[in-house]
């Protein structure tokens, strides 16, 4: 007689769980996109969107590692960038191979990462305030690495980033792989170690658990994970564009809330993540298909984006005693 | 005390002085600027850096007020209220001073009304600042260019170009206006209620709401003073550039921020002030241009003031080991 009893105790489990806002939120575009537009479920349809939704997964699953810890990255659209100029210039106009300029173009990604997470865990400046500065750091370094659009990529790194593979688009294998990579984490001492500090990291300390590096990860984990996306993005678009990167600050962060991770820390997941990532490239499908004149579609895609938030926000007060904020 | 020990301890002190450190780094690079060319220092052109400062400043301002409340407050939409208000103001004022009266007071209302909306969101929905107001900031842009399909036209009336370029005495009107508002922010700021209890708030709300504090009117409305004060730098930009392109406040977005700490005020609430954010939105300033001045290309300048924010932050906004 346990099993009823144990199933229902586990859907109320999943019903209850923050991610869920984030996936009711993609049902319902998913619905609201179908309509507008019924070729969505053609595999050419889902490959391309899932094209553009692969870099935004990838970064706002970094984002949601530093924002489980407590923190907050608001560099990694530059970091984006960074890695898309740095493998496009390198291949285009300095003929290193396209693997070789890939591998720098993630490892510059990757230094940026380190630089955050020494100053912000070592050196204990906040990190709004760091990854703000190394924005426009990272921002300028790319400038000046490609001032304006251009340069290209092989053509058959961009025909197999828009190819199926047995059946399965391939950008969808990526969002796989990069699920994965984050379970690695995730499930070893790491990820757990992850949410101790963001939850609490007085106790954490306490606990021996050392704070100082895990944040320290926190942030070369986020990077990676932008310079991954930064990588796919340039697969996608093939070529290389200095502000390339400006909207995924503000997009992997709205995804990270929407998919119910609380930014103060300790509480959220990356499917939810992923799921509001999703939602919102879906918004845009949805503005752009339901003929909206082209003037409104900016409004109305932030509109639809704040009405998300907000709902999410009422959902996470109304779950109990959850709150999204440190402040209230 | 041998000689170490006393330099080790000044610099321990004076790191906890910030505003001592804006004003020394303002004039080091005042400084530098006039090493580089004579005219850097010249009174026309330190009045003129003041007259640009005033705009940043008065961006600021809101900044300082929404930083201060605490809960980890913190405004990104100004940039986009500032270009909302130019291009309001022009387009309803289409360049007559007679039409400027009711042009204006759209605009204030229209930007503490935007200011609202950040403020109930954050505040009933509980959605965080950072988000909210960058989410909004999509929704403004998205109403500029619905609004001016695309082309802002139109131009700031007479009597406003006036105030954004004029002088009496040899003083920008800018620097002038600004000095008002600074009297009436830092006067509300440190003796009227509102102000006591915005730090009380922003230091400890628990604390405020077990005295009685009314949070949610205080939250909420100095979001939307926020607002206002965007809408009063947009009208000011107008009359400074006399024209008006979309974003043109985004280039305020992240100096807002940076003129509030590097005046001393703390990201998590209930410390600092707006003189603090005075001398920030100066030293910003001065260090835009002094980099103009050494021609240097947008990319450099970007990656400079990046430098300079984090070692001015790393001096001053150090964390206890245990935080």
């Amino acid at each position: 007689m346990r099993t009823p009893f144990n199933l229902n105790q586990r859907a109320t489990r999943i019903f209850r769980s923050p991610a869920m806002i984030g996936w009711v939120l993609f049902l319902i575009g998913l619905v609201a996109n179908a309509i507008v537009q019924p070729t969505l479920f053609k595999l050419s349809v889902i490959n391309s969107n899932l094209g553009l939704a692969a870099p935004l997964i990838m970064v706002a699953i970094g984002q949601t590692a530093v924002v489980l810890a407590g923190g907050i990255d608001l560099s990694v659209g530059s970091i984006v960038t960074l890695t898309n100029v740095l493998v496009v210039s390198l291949y285009s106009f300095h003929h290193t191979g396209f693997w070789l300029a890939a591998i720098f173009g993630v490892a510059a990604g990757m230094a940026v990462g380190v630089v955050n997470g020494f100053i912000i865990s070592v050196v204990r400046i906040p990190a709004l305030l760091v990854t703000f500065a190394m924005m426009s750091i990272v921002n300028g370094v790319a400038l000046a690495i490609l001032p304006q659009p251009g340069g290209q990529i092989p053509a058959d790194i961009y025909q197999i980033y828009g190819s199926t593979v047995g059946g399965l688009p391939f950008p969808f294998l990526l969002i796989v792989f990069g699920v994965l990579l984050w379970m690695i984490f995730r499930y070893r001492k790491i990820g757990r170690y992850l949410i101790a500090v963001g939850g609490a990291d007085w106790s954490s300390r306490a606990n021996g658990i050392p704070v100082t590096k895990v944040r320290f990860q926190s942030y070369i984990l986020s990077a990676t994970f932008a310079s991954l996306a930064g990588l796919f993005l340039t697969s996608e678009v093939s070529s290389g564009d200095p502000l390339i990167g400006a909207s995924y600050a503000l997009n992997s962060l709205a995804a990270v809330v929407l998919g119910g991770t609380a930014l103060a820390g300790g509480r959220g997941s990356v499917s939810g993540s992923a799921g509001g990532a999703l939602f919102l490239i879906l918004v845009q499908n949805i503005v752009y298909f339901a003929n909206v004149p082209s003037y409104y579609q900016t409004l109305v895609s932030g509109l639809i984006v704040v009405i998300g938030l907000a709902t999410t926000g009422v959902l996470y007060v109304r779950s109990g005693k959850l709150h999204l904020t440190n402040g209230r | 005390m041998t000689f170490t020990e006393r330099a080790k301890q000044w610099l321990e002190q004076s790191s906890r002085n910030s505003l001592g450190i804006a004003v020394g780094v303002a004039v080091l690079l005042t400084a530098v600027g006039g090493a580089f060319n004579r005219g850097f220092v010249s009174p026309s052109n330190l009045l003129n850096l003041l007259a640009i400062s005033s705009l940043l400043g008065l961006a600021a301002a809101g900044q300082t007020l929404v930083v201060l409340s605490g809960g980890e407050g913190i405004d990104l939409s100004i940039g986009a209220v500032i270009s909302l208000s130019a291009v309001l103001t022009s387009q309803i004022s289409n360049g007559q001073n007679g039409l400027l009266f009711p042009a204006v007071v759209v605009t204030l209302v229209v930007g503490a009304l935007l200011g609202l909306v950040n403020g109930l969101g954050i505040y009933l929905a509980q959605v965080p600042p950072l988000i909210m107001t960058l989410g909004m900031s999509s929704v403004i842009e998205g109403i500029v260019l619905v609004y001016t399909q695309g082309q802002p036209k139109g131009q700031a009336p007479p009597f406003l170009a006036t105030l954004g370029t004029g002088q009496v005495l040899g003083i920008p009107w800018l620097i002038i206006v600004w000095a008002v508002f600074t009297l009436i922010i830092w006067y509300v700021l440190k003796h009227m209620v509102y102000g006591r209890l915005l730090f009380l708030v922003g230091d400890n709300r628990s604390a405020g709401r077990m005295s009685g504090v009314p949070i949610a009117k205080l939250v909420v409305g100095t979001y939307a003073l926020s607002g206002f004060f965007s809408a009063c730098t947009g009208i000011l930009f107008l009359g400074y550039t006399n024209t008006t392109y979309l974003n043109i406040g985004d280039v305020y977005i992240l100096p807002s921020v940076a003129a509030v700490v590097v005046g001393g005020t703390a990201l998590s609430g209930g410390r600092g002030g707006y003189i603090g954010t005075v001398v920030g939105a100066i030293l910003l300033t001065v260090l835009d241009s002094l980099l103009t001045t050494m021609h240097m290309g947008e990319a450099t300048r970007g990656i400079i003031n990046g430098v300079v924010l984090l070692v001015l932050l790393s001096i001053y906004t150090r964390q206890p080991k245990d935080a």
